[in-house]
């Protein structure tokens, strides 16, 4: 186990440029999630830290070894793909015990080592099956338990999980940190869906066209976004933007509510809300709409939990509101979050930093 | 470092490593020779000799003044024209009738693909027996029926010689036109059909109007490499007439093999396979423009 | 459907509309049957003819007219051809040119095509087209530089200047085919097992030659075949009796009807035919299943 650092590093292809600038610490033991849309430089990012791409500039560190130059197998990592790249030639157990093998592991050892790891996935009754006669959660657990099986510094996965349907991508996500929490390996993981970045990482780095926009714990990233990229990334529906002069305001769905539902003692903004559609969601209800009155006109989203009894209208004006503490503000020109000048709002800051 | 990277810099020396070995085979057995037949044609080599006294272009100048050369043009224009169009429309026509479902079909794609699979010689040797004067089953079948009156001379006839060759030539090469044609008119859509039929369309309409405009590429590209690959034939008319009788089936390949081997003039024969080579470039020019015109009216 | 409905149906089983009663679709049928079995008929008859006729004795071949079917069948033709001519020393010459060609072209070419299909450095985009370049230069030309080569290096009439020549010839069609085969291998699975503690070339042997082994299979079979057909090189290159090849071989017999029989040469044809046609159809089930492992290729 290892902690890894960045350095300002970079990858300039021959045509664009994947990723600039960018340091970074992951601690021993932690899960951090890299999490950005597609193109934004994060598989590039974990293949220089896994050795399949020499950076342009900067370095990694694994450990305390200076790691930039040195060959994959020389990092001690592991790494799952997102295809899974397991070898279809090769039974599960061949599979399983290729690192070992390449190492010229002692024979008896191998065996060990493979039907333990097997077992911690769940696959003991799988071992002589080929790759092709397994669904998509029994392979992404056979290219788990092969690249946990010797041990790794570092655990690398690239969307392991966005080959499986959605329903088994829940539970896989859900053994992935449960496992990751039992043998407390360092792990970096990249995904461009929010809600697994969310459910996973102990941090998140948000990253776009190259560049790292923002790192926190879920509830930083989500509660105080960085800039309005990440305000819009992150949440689904995404966070509301109203930009009035230089100053854009900026509110969570989910805190924009009817005025009749905050208690007189909040301090609240009120906003009205033109209500287009309404989507009906079961948990909630989505209200498609355009805020007005003495903000300029801009569409937003609401989104009402079914415990509160609101019965939209289409097409008339309604007064909704949003509690003081939920309001962010970015400067409208460069995106950057400004930091909130009201009371409140910087008592509710330190309580989210604890 | 600013210079980018695709790859770990151990891996270029791999790269170059792995591709020296064919890149040696191909510059010694292709590049060199190449470089060797222009220095050969402009040499007077003498009989047994392989090499002379340079002499210039005057080897191009005797080809292109000798009617020979200009005679063996000709049969090989007739030849890659003549079966060429034929293998294409054989082809077309065989490949529609595979794609159609029926019984025996798989024994009835091997039969009909099995000429390509024959080693040269072995089908120059069976058309040769069966287009014997007297013993051949061609001649007797033809009298038989009453097309004929007396045995026709088919490799030995001046006028026939080359269309019997070509009739082998068909017969050897035309799968692989079906082959290619199979492939793509297996991949069209059965939708494209589905919707037609019910916008109206007669089974002929839906040929003209569907298959033919989908298959055009492929057929076109198939069309290429067969006059490439009949333009340097050397072996089936070799082994079918010699290239007689006279001239008749002489084509240029042949006349560089005669030139070379028959004749010991070494330096005209390079000079007439230089200029086959040239025409040929032409001619796959005059190809690709006209590829690019059919690609771009689609 | 021309199919009526009449009251005296009375079983309760439902009516069935038959294709079969579509006359239009009947005769469309026939026409098929009709076409495919001219076609066949026509296409096969060489071979058909060629087969029947190697059982013929001596005097029936030359029977005017011909008789159809023999009237004694015999295998006297086959025996002559061991007994009387060369042919098992043209059929290892043949064996032998053809193998080692088809091994230099898979060890060099599947090298080749490895670095053309994996890497992109300066110049390996040219190479691939210059080997398709190669392939298209015409045998004709490539004959005289070779034959003066084969002379002044003192090689004419040996199998080797064949096994070098052939190479040439299907080295880039080797390099285009295991190329292509290569670029279906995904190359995470190539990533995966370096850092699963393999070097690159590890990972090439271990990973990548396995699972490309059904398009090396199928190149190899096509290297064979071409060099084991190539007539030019050899009726150049080569001489003396010991050292033909079949093609070169049996194509010399041709016109010599007063030394060696149609019988013989017809039987000759048989068996040439029979290893490429058995190869063929060997290979045909291995690219098959190599195509359905190649269906679930990185998973």
């Amino acid at each position: 186990m290892a902690r890894v650092e960045i350095k300002d590093i970079g990858k300039v292809f021959a045509d664009h440029t994947a990723v600039s600038n960018i340091n970074l610490t992951v601690e021993d033991g932690e899960f951090l999630v890299l999490l950005g849309p597609s193109g934004c430089g994060k598989s590039t990012l974990l293949r220089m830290i896994a050795g399949l791409e020499l950076p342009t500039y900067g370095d990694v560190f694994i450990g305390e070894r200076k790691a930039t130059r040195l060959q994959p197998k020389e990092r001690n990592i592991a790494m799952v793909f997102q295809n899974y790249a397991l070898y279809p030639h090769l039974t599960v157990y061949e599979n399983i015990a290729f690192p070992l093998r390449v190492r010229s592991v002692e024979k008896k050892l191998i065996d060990e080592k493979v039907r333990s790891a097997a077992e911690l996935v769940g696959l003991t009754r799988m071992l002589n099956r080929k790759p092709r006669q397994m669904s998509g959660g029994e392979r992404q657990r056979t290219a788990l338990a092969r690249s946990l099986v010797r041990d790794p510094d570092v655990f690398l996965l690239d969307e392991p999980l966005s080959n499986l349907d959605a329903k088994l991508r829940h539970s896989a996500r859900e053994e992935l940190r449960q496992f990751q929490d039992r043998i407390g390996v360092t792990s970096i993981y990249v995904t461009h869906d929010q809600v697994e970045a969310m459910g996973l990482g102990d941090r998140i780095v948000v990253m776009h066209a190259g560049t790292v926009r923002q790192v926190g714990t879920p509830e930083e990233v989500y509660l105080y976004p960085a800039d309005t990229f990440v305000a819009t990334f992150m949440g689904s529906p995404p966070m509301n933007l109203v930009s009035v002069g230089n100053v854009t305001l900026g509110f969570r769905p989910e805190t924009f509510l009817p005025e009749t539902n905050f208690q007189t003692d909040i301090a609240t903004t009120r906003i009205s809300f033109l209500v287009h559609r309404v989507e009906y969601l079961g948990g909630d209800q989505l209200l498609y709409g355009t805020v007005g009155g003495t903000l300029p006109e801009t569409a937003a989203i609401a989104r009402i939990p079914s415990s509160v009894h609101y019965s939209p209208t289409v097409g008339t004006e309604a007064k909704f509101a949003v509690a003081n503490v939920d309001l962010r503000y970015f400067d409208s020109g460069s995106g950057k979050a400004l930091i909130p000048t009201d009371e409140e709002g910087i008592m509710a800051r330190r309580a989210a930093h604890g | 470092m600013a210079e980018s990277h695709n790859s770990l810099s151990g891996d270029r020396f791999l790269a170059y490593a792995t591709l020296t070995p064919s890149a040696f085979v191909l510059f010694l057995l292709a590049g060199v020779p190449t470089v060797t037949v222009f220095l050969t044609s402009m040499q007077d080599i003498g009989m047994g000799e392989t090499s002379g006294p340079f002499i210039g272009l005057d080897n191009f100048i005797w080809a292109l003044s000798d009617p020979t050369f200009y005679s063996a043009l000709w049969h090989t224009f007739v030849w890659v024209f003549g079966s060429v169009s034929i293998e294409m429309v054989l082809g077309l026509g065989l490949a529609l009738l595979l794609n159609r479902t029926f019984v025996f079909r798989g024994a009835a794609r091997a039969i009909i693909l099995a000429p390509y699979l024959v080693p040269t010689v072995v089908a120059v040797m069976t058309w040769r027996y069966m287009f014997h004067d007297i013993v051949g089953i061609i001649n007797a079948v033809l009298i038989d029926v009453g097309i004929i009156d007396g045995p026709l001379l088919w490799l030995s006839s001046q006028s026939l010689a080359m269309f019997s060759v070509i009739m082998v030539g068909v017969w050897k090469f035309f799968p692989f036109a079906v082959i290619a044609l199979l492939g793509i008119l297996q991949s069209i859509p059965q939708e494209q059909y589905e919707a037609a039929r019910i916008d109206g369309a007669s089974p002929f309409q839906q040929f003209m109007r569907i298959t033919l405009p989908y298959v055009m590429p492929v057929f076109l590209l198939t069309a290429l490499l067969r006059t490439i690959w009949s333009f340097h034939k050397f072996e089936i008319i070799y082994l079918m007439t010699g290239g007689g009788p006279l001239d008749s089936t002489t084509t240029l390949p042949i006349l560089v093999y005669l030139k070379a081997f028959s004749d010991f003039e070494f330096g005209r024969a390079a000079a007439v396979a230089i200029l086959t080579f040239g025409i040929l470039c032409i001619l796959l020019g005059g190809y690709f423009i006209l590829i690019k015109r059919a690609e771009a009216r689609q | 459907m021309t199919t009526t409905f009449t009251a005296s149906t009375t079983d309760a089983a439902p009516r069935r509309n038959r294709e079969m009663a579509d006359v239009q679709y009947l005769a469309t049928r026939a026409m098929t049957y009709l076409l495919v079995l001219t076609a066949v008929s026509v296409i096969g008859f060489p071979l058909f003819w060629m087969l029947l006729c190697s059982f013929k004795p001596g005097g029936e071949l030359y029977a005017v007219p011909p008789t159809f079917l023999p009237q004694i069948w015999t295998l006297q033709n086959y025996r002559d051809l061991f007994v009387q001519t060369n042919f098992l020393t043209y059929f290892a010459n043949s064996l032998i040119v053809a193998g080692g060609a088809t091994f230099a072209s898979l060890v060099i070419g599947g090298l080749g095509a490895y670095s053309l299909s994996r890497f992109k450095f300066f110049g390996i985009g040219a190479f691939s087209n210059i080997a398709l370049v190669c392939y298209m230069l015409p045998e004709v030309l490539i004959v005289l530089p070779l034959y003066i080569y084969v002379v002044k290096l003192g090689l004419a009439d040996t199998l080797f200047s064949l096994i070098v020549a052939n190479t040439a010839f299907t080295l880039p069609l080797a390099l285009w085919f295991m190329r292509s085969y290569f670029n279906a291998i995904p190359v995470s699975l190539e990533e995966s097992a370096m850092i699963d503690g393999c070097t690159r070339l590890q990972a090439m042997m271990k990973i990548t030659v396995p699972l490309a082994l059904p398009g090396i299979v199928s190149v190899g079979v096509f290297s064979f075949n071409h060099a084991w057909n190539e007539f030019l090189f050899a009726l150049v290159f080569t001489s003396s009796e010991t050292k033909k090849t079949l093609p070169l071989g049996l194509a010399t017999w041709i016109g010599q009807d007063n030394i060696y029989s149609w019988g013989m040469l017809l039987a000759g044809a048989v068996l040439v035919t029979i290893p490429v046609v058995l190869f063929y159809l060997l290979v045909q089930r291995k690219l098959v299943v190599g195509l359905s492992e190649g269906g679930t290729k990185g998973e």
